[in-house]
């Protein structure tokens, strides 16, 4: 069995990107960087990041599987980019593609939730990443075990929320918190299985 | 010059209330343990009268704020339960353009230029500061005048719901200043707003 986690940044009331989608509100410190981006999560960084801050070398260490939805995909392919996580099995969910732009990446065009099952059920290795965005995340609300949350010191107002999804209640518990020079705190929650 | 302190209770995904009602109540089964006597110890000035006096409270004295400010939405709770002076050991204001009449003597209504009054209210001397009650529509019209945030974050994941602040777009930062977690999964960060 594995984990499928959320991992993800967001503001202090819950937006995960601007209303145009871009992301760069964050403020990021060198530390932040060095120790939790690539020390803690390094595959949770695109392959371009990695070699760009000298980590192409780093090992997984939670996650040797990648989920995202189209549109975060998207913001890959604008840029040229049709492999952003090389280091990872790579799907991408999408109803609109019908081929992938990269041999590397496997649609998900059918039924995600059992695809994710599937995913989960397999034996050994390590876990599911979910990139996001919003939507793929509001559909597998229900497969989530893990949440990893970056909550950067900033009240946006306005954007892309963490989860698109219906009103309904949802234990988790608190794993850990650690705070870094910037202000940003992560929190580490499991869902409460009830 | 006092502080705007927007003290609030919200899910891990940034909402605080249900979307229709704006009910809060499902936040209410982590009132427990050492997250409990927290809030009483150093926010129990947060605390309506009737929860004061159920806990024994009522004639504490305050020590961080003297006066409440809230949404008419946010009033209606305790409207409907029958108490139309909800925070009456505060100085108490709530922000209305629809009622004519405060439902209390105890209550002044903000008709006017809200964000006008408070600046009033932040400029007079004094030692407590301005407690923020909420909702989401006066916290987003104030968003620019809170000095800090006091953010209870509950381990529950809501999906949608009434947001902390119903703001137009804008990076608003701010500078972390404390993290305490509790045996219930709660967490209550505090923030001050970077000028």
């Amino acid at each position: 069995m594995r984990k499928l986690t959320y991992y993800v940044g967001m503001s202090l009331d819950g937006f995960i990107a601007a209303p145009d989608l871009s992301i760069d509100a964050y403020p990021i410190s060198e530390e932040f960087l060095k120790d939790f981006l690539v020390g803690a999560y390094p595959e949770c960084l695109p392959t371009h990041v990695r070699a760009a801050l000298g980590a192409d070398a780093a090992p997984n260490t939670h996650f040797d599987t990648m989920i995202q939805g189209r549109t975060t995909y998207q913001a890959a392919l604008d840029i040229g980019i049709t492999s952003p996580y090389a280091h990872l099995r790579q799907y991408v969910v999408s109803r609109s593609l019908t081929e992938s732009p990269d041999p590397a990446v496997e649609l998900i065009s059918g039924d995600l939730v059992a695809k994710v099952r599937e995913l989960k059920a397999e034996e050994g290795g390590l876990g599911i990443y979910l990139g996001g965005g919003a939507e793929v995340a509001g559909q597998l609300l229900d497969e989530i075990d893990e949440l990893v949350l970056k909550v950067y010191p900033v009240v946006l107002g306005d954007g892309v929320r963490v989860f698109t999804a219906a009103f309904g209640v949802h234990s988790f518990s608190l794993d850990s918190t650690r705070t870094f020079d910037n202000g940003t705190v992560v929190l580490t929650y499991s869902r409460l299985k009830g | 010059m006092r502080k705007l302190i927007y003290y609030i209770a919200t899910s891990i995904d940034g909402f605080i209330g249900h979307p229709e009602t704006g009910d809060g109540s499902f936040f209410e089964q982590f009132a427990s343990g050492d997250f409990h006597a927290f809030l009483l110890g150093e926010y129990g000035d947060t605390i309506p009268a009737f929860g004061r006096a159920h806990l024994g409270i009522a004639d504490a004295p305050l020590t961080r704020f003297d006066t409440v400010v809230q949404g008419r939405r946010s009033n209606q709770v305790a409207y409907d339960m029958g108490i139309t002076s909800p925070y009456a050991h505060l100085r108490q204001y709530v922000a209305s353009r629809s009622l004519t009449e405060s439902p209390d003597p105890a209550i002044e209504l903000i008709q006017g230029d809200l964000v006008e009054k408070v600046r009033e209210l932040k400029a007079e001397d004094g030692e407590l500061d301005i407690y923020l009650c909420g909702g989401g529509e006066i916290a987003g019209q104030l968003v620019e005048e809170i000095d800090e945030l006091v953010i209870k974050t509950y381990p529950v994941l809501v999906g949608s719901g009434i947001p902390m602040a119903s703001a137009g777009f804008a990076l608003r930062r701010y500078e972390l200043t404390s993290v305490r977690s509790f045996d219930n999964g709660a967490i209550v960060s505090t923030y001050r707003k970077i000028r």
